[in-house]
């Protein structure tokens, strides 16, 4: 296998838990909630998913149970930021504060361990593809054998896109974004939109934690989600909360990461932990060029 | 209720003021009331009785000079990161970027203080100085950009943390790594760099003085100085604020800029008086935590001693803790999860 060909393996397995938190967080973020807790949603879908797939010994019920606790979780999450009246910065961070304890209580009270969880019986889940492209350079990595979380996230992608730009619902969620008072006068059910589409976005998330868990590491830690929800939610900004683009976004940091994951070795000069800053300063430099067309466009 | 009002914290963070003083009570004493529930029943879900958990704690925390000792040691950095976050939260400035400026402070305070051979005192003073800068200049980058251009201090502050680690990061791993260890962390801080310890064979130092300090200065400045005034106005009522002639972008900035030093000033404490070099990590979550305390304070800034004295108190007694229940480090998560959570909920406070 090429070093590009490894790289492409890497990022199509750690791409969903990215995208997918993204995209539920582009719907959220669309009906006007921004979604600090991502994060928390992406480790808790992680350790439901993995816990119960294993109970279970089955991988796709893991993923089903990881994403009805993401749906809970995530309504819970955004009924707490719209009926209840909480800050929606401070009430995330809360939030993934709240699930980190939980998660590390867990750990340590199931399975006496503080660091990590992983099941004796390694479970995969089903994979299928286009088997003979397996050689092909480039191809063979991308399409030749992936899990059914990977090839789902792309229709998961367009859903969203399509929701959002052609449904009636996403027309609502949208209108609710940009205007709550008026949508309300228009008898618009602001808090049960955003709830909604902040349930979506947990089932969402957690889905992307729980195939991070059962399909790509398996295994469970407590700092497994690594930053992925903030990535996430960097993405969204930068793809200006539009689906494809913020995926776009992802994928850019996705394959980035796995690169230099993998060129550290031959290219042992790489400042890595400057490239790692790279998305985020991407993310202040978009915002900052953002502000500055939006006034210029005001001006003239 | 009069414009001096201290009580009044009117920031969109912050809920309105309520009209009687019971409900200010009831208010004050939600967050902390909903983490023991929440922290009991996260004791009781792992087998073990809340009310001897916590009075352990309790014991490890208060019981014996030491003891107190470790607590206040704990609570220091917590007072600083609290007041920082504070100054920002008091202007309507969602400033998440203290544990930026926490960590950047503490980094160049340990640099400084190894390069640096000065003369006792004024190494300490010129070491805090250079802590307090460079947080303050983590601190007006988003103001400014909020101020001038408008641009959300949220995301920059948040995403912002993550820059500050990173370079932090690798201008440590490139450049100051200690020589012969294995772990992340530069060479220990020249020894009159050291904060002069308070109380004889503790780590108690005179930085719970400087805190104590900044918390007074804080008080005094926002109660009684017209900057302070302009502060609290623009953070109450922009619109206001403009129309009585202030120049809320200026605020905005100054206020960054403060909050940015005093999460600087917390990390050059840090080092300079508990670890002594910076340890990458070492400093966790310490500049995020005080947005727990600054709530929980109710940002009242006398409230921030109490509040951070709690909190520390539970990091604190932790270690010792953990040697009979496996789980604080956890619990004292949930509990600050649920404080922040309850702290931003208007229902308690809505005035009828």
């Amino acid at each position: 296998m090429t070093l590009l060909d490894g790289i492409l393996a890497t990022s199509v397995l750690l791409a969903p838990a990215i995208v997918l938190a993204a995209m539920g967080g582009v719907l959220h973020q669309r009906s006007g909630i921004v979604n600090i807790a991502l994060e928390g949603l992406i480790l808790a879908g992680a350790l439901v998913g993995l816990v119960s797939a294993d109970a279970l010994g089955s991988p796709l019920g893991g993923l089903a149970i990881a994403a009805v606790a993401g749906v809970i979780l995530g309504w819970a999450f955004s009924a707490i930021v719209t009926r209840l009246g909480g800050n929606m910065i401070i009430v995330g961070l809360g939030f993934n504060f709240l699930v980190l304890g939980a998660a590390g209580l867990f750990l340590v009270q199931t399975f006496g361990s503080r660091s990590s969880f992983r099941p004796d019986d390694r479970l995969s889940l089903p994979a299928f593809g286009l088997e003979f492209l397996s050689d092909v350079p480039i191809l063979g990595p991308l399409l030749a054998r992936n899990d059914i979380v990977v090839w789902a996230t792309i229709p998961i992608v367009a859903a969203v896109a399509f929701v959002l730009d052609r449904t009636t619902w996403g027309l609502r969620l949208r209108a609710v974004g940009s205007d709550p008072a008026a949508s309300a006068n228009l008898g618009l059910d602001v808090h049960g939109l955003q709830d909604a589409a902040g349930a979506v976005a947990g089932a969402l998330a957690a889905l992307g934690g729980a195939h991070l868990a059962i399909g790509a590491t398996g295994l469970f830690s407590t700092g497994m989600s690594g930053g992925r929800g903030y990535i996430a939610l960097a993405s969204i900004y930068f793809g200006r909360t539009r689906p494809w683009a913020t995926t776009l976004a992802c994928l850019i940091y996705v394959v980035a990461d796995a690169a230099q994951g993998r060129l550290q070795l031959q290219l042992p000069w790489i400042p890595v932990r400057l490239v790692q800053v790279l998305p985020y300063v991407a993310v202040i430099a978009v915002l900052i060029v953002a502000q500055l067309t939006s006034k210029r466009r005001q001006i003239a | 209720m009069t414009i001096t009002d201290t009580e009044v914290t009117a920031t969109p963070i912050a809920s309105p003021a309520p009209t009687r003083r019971w409900r200010l009570w009831v208010a004050a004493a939600a967050p902390l009331i909903a983490a023991l529930l929440v922290g009991s029943a996260a004791i009781l879900w792992v087998g073990e009785s809340p009310l001897e958990f916590f009075w352990l704690l309790v014991r490890e925390a208060f019981g014996g000079v030491k003891r107190i000792s470790a607590t206040l040691v704990s609570s220091t950095p917590l007072i600083l990161t609290g007041t920082a976050t504070l100054i920002a939260f008091r202007a309507g400035v969602f400033n998440i970027g203290v544990e930026g400026s926490f960590v950047g402070g503490a980094f160049v305070a340990a640099i400084a203080g190894a390069s640096l051979d000065l003369p006792g005192p004024i190494q300490i003073v010129v070491v805090l100085a250079i802590a307090s800068i460079v947080g303050a200049a983590i601190g007006w980058g988003p103001g400014w950009l909020k101020a001038r251009l408008d641009v959300d201090e949220v995301v920059v502050t948040l995403m912002g943390n993550f820059v500050v680690s990173g370079v932090v990061g690798w201008l440590l791993s490139e450049f100051f790594m200690a020589v012969g260890t294995g772990n992340a962390q530069t060479e220990l801080i020249a020894p009159q760099t050291n904060l002069p310890v308070l109380v004889a064979s503790t780590q108690l130092t005179i930085g719970i003085l400087f805190a104590v300090v900044v918390v007074a200065l804080a008080q005094w400045w926002l109660r009684s100085t017209v900057p302070g005034y302009e502060l609290r106005m623009t953070g109450a009522n922009p619109r206001f604020a403009r129309a009585q002639g202030i120049d809320t972008a200026r605020v905005i900035i100054w206020a960054m800029v403060i909050s940015g030093l005093i999460g600087g000033l917390a990390g050059g404490v840090f080092t300079t008086g508990t670890l002594h070099r910076f340890v990458e990590g070492g400093g966790a979550n310490l500049g995020f935590n005080g947005i727990a305390i600054a709530l929980l304070a109710r940002l009242n800034p006398i409230a921030i001693i109490p509040s951070a004295v709690v909190l520390g108190a539970l990091s604190a007694a932790g270690p010792t803790v953990q040697l009979f229940i496996d789980v604080p480090l956890d619990i004292v998560r949930i509990m600050e999860g649920t404080i922040m959570i309850v702290a931003v909920l208007p229902l308690l406070t809505r005035s009828r």
